[in-house]
C-alpha cells in the first residue's frame, strides 16, 4: 500500500507543480490540490492508468475523494492481478 | 484622415484534421467531455515540416491573391502570434522574405488571443498616421508544438491555423476599421502562459519538461473572459455610437462554445449572430477571429456596408474589440 501511496503521490507532485511543499498524505482531498479541476481529474486518469493496471473512472476522480480512498482502491485491483 | 478598410482577407488551416476521437492518450469519457465543455469537435494540426510562419505565409498570399495585390506593393507586415517560429527574429521576417514584400517592414506582436484586436488596432494607427498606404496582418499560430500532448487541460481544445487581412487607406470615409478598444490586466499574467524558456526560467533552470510547455487555469480563464466579453462590446459601442442591433455578425475569440453562448445571453443578442467555427479548427489562439473574419466574408455572411465587431480575450490578461465596416 505504501508503495501505491508513493507513486500516487509522484504523480500529483508532477502532475500540480503548484502544489510545492503542501504534505500529501492519505486523508487528502483531491479538492485540496491547487489547480485540482474537472480538467486536470483527465490528467490524474491518465497518470494513474499509465502506472497502475487498471481503469479509473472520471466520476471517482471528484474533489471529495480523498488519496487513501485512491490507493485502496487501487490496491485491491493490484492484489487481485 | 484616411480610414483602413479591409481591401481582402485570407486564411490557411493545416489539412491534418484531428477529431476528438483519435485523442487516444485521454479516456474514452474524458473524450466525450471535449465537446460538452467546450464545442470543439476537431481541430488542425500542422504537418512536422511546417512552422508558424509557413501557415502565415500560406494565409498571406491567399489574402493578397484575393486583392490582387503583388507583394512588391505592401509597404508593412505585422504578424501577431504567440507560438513564433523562434524566441528571436520576429516570424514576421521570414514571412516577408518569402512572400517577395521586398519594400515592407515587418515586425511581430504577442498579445496571446487578444492578438488579433491588438494587430487591428496597430494596423489603423500606422495607416491613420498617414505613412502607410497599406498594412498586412497576420495572425498564425502553432499551439500544437508548445503543448504538452498528455495535458487534458489544454492540448484538446487549440488547433493550428493563420488568418490575414490586407487593409488599405481609404478616402471615402463609408468603409474600414471605424473604432477599436483594448485593456490589459497584469495581475492575470500568470494564468496563461509557457513558464520556462524565457529569460523568467530559462532552459538550464527547467527541471521538468512540464515547465516548457503552454499551461492555463481554465476556470479563471472561463470567469475572465464572460466577465470582460461584454463589457468590452458594451464600451465598443458606446463609444463608437452605435446601436448593437446594427451590428452583423459579432466574430468572438474562438475559444469555448459556453463562453460565446454566455456573452451572447449576457447582451441579449441572439446566439445566432456570433459565428462559430470552433468546433472544426478548435482554439486557434490570435488566429482565430482573423479566420473567422475570412470566413464571415468568403461566405457572404457581411457584405460591403455591414457592421462587424470583433471580441478578444486572453493571455495577459488581456482583451479587445474592433468594429469594422465592411
Amino acid at each position: 500500500m505504501d508503495d501505491i501511496l508513493t507513486k500516487i503521490r509522484n504523480g500529483i507532485q508532477e502532475l500540480f507543480p503548484e502544489i510545492g511543499s503542501l504534505p500529501i498524505t492519505a486523508d487528502t482531498r483531491l479538492g485540496e490540490i491547487p489547480d485540482f479541476d474537472s480538467m486536470a481529474a483527465v490528467n490524474l486518469q491518465t497518470f494513474l492508468e499509465e502506472n497502475f493496471p487498471l481503469k479509473i473512472p472520471l466520476d471517482m476522480l471528484n474533489e471529495e475523494t480523498t488519496i487513501g480512498e485512491l490507493a485502496v482502491h487501487i490496491g485491491k485491483y493490484v492484489r487481485k492481478k | 484622415m484616411k480610414s483602413a478598410a479591409v481591401c481582402s482577407t485570407g486564411s490557411y488551416l493545416p489539412e491534418t484534421i484531428i477529431p476528438n476521437e483519435a485523442l487516444t492518450q485521454f479516456s474514452p469519457d474524458a473524450r466525450r467531455l471535449i465537446g460538452e465543455k467546450t464545442g470543439v469537435l476537431a481541430r488542425r494540426c500542422a504537418s512536422d515540416d511546417e512552422c508558424t510562419s509557413d501557415l502565415a505565409i500560406k494565409a498571406a498570399l491567399s489574402c493578397l491573391q484575393k486583392a490582387g495585390v503583388p507583394p512588391e506593393e505592401i509597404e508593412g507586415i505585422v504578424v501577431s502570434t504567440s507560438s513564433p517560429d523562434r524566441m528571436q527574429p520576429a516570424t514576421a521576417t521570414r514571412v516577408q522574405h518569402e512572400i517577395g514584400a521586398k519594400k515592407a517592414f515587418a515586425f511581430d506582436i504577442n498579445s496571446v488571443c487578444s492578438g488579433g484586436s491588438f494587430g487591428i488596432e496597430v494596423s489603423d494607427a500606422l495607416i491613420r498616421s498617414g505613412k502607410y498606404e497599406n498594412i498586412l496582418l497576420i495572425a498564425a499560430e502553432m499551439y500544437s508544438r508548445i503543448l504538452n500532448k498528455k495535458d487534458f487541460s489544454t492540448y484538446p481544445f487549440f488547433g493550428d491555423g493563420a488568418g490575414a487581412v490586407l487593409f488599405c487607406a481609404d478616402a471615402s470615409g463609408r468603409r474600414g476599421i471605424l473604432h477599436s478598444c483594448l485593456g490589459t490586466d497584469g495581475a492575470g499574467n500568470n494564468t496563461i502562459c509557457v513558464p520556462g524558456g524565457g529569460t523568467m526560467l530559462p532552459y538550464e533552470r527547467i527541471t521538468s519538461p512540464r515547465m516548457a510547455y503552454f499551461r492555463m487555469k481554465g476556470e479563471d480563464v472561463f470567469a475572465f473572459s464572460i466577465d470582460k466579453g461584454p463589457k468590452v462590446i458594451q464600451r465598443l459601442i458606446a463609444e463608437a455610437g452605435v446601436d448593437i442591433a446594427e451590428i452583423k455578425r459579432f466574430i468572438c475569440h474562438q475559444a469555448n462554445i459556453n463562453i460565446i453562448h454566455r456573452i451572447a445571453d449576457v447582451l441579449h443578442v441572439p446566439r445566432e449572430r456570433f459565428y462559430v467555427n470552433l468546433d472544426r479548427y478548435g482554439n486557434t489562439a490570435s488566429a482565430s477571429v482573423l479566420i473567422a473574419l475570412d470566413e464571415v466574408l468568403s461566405e457572404g455572411i457581411a457584405a460591403p456596408g455591414d457592421l462587424v465587431m470583433l471580441v478578444t480575450f486572453g493571455g495577459g490578461f488581456s482583451w479587445g474589440a474592433n468594429l469594422i465596416r465592411i
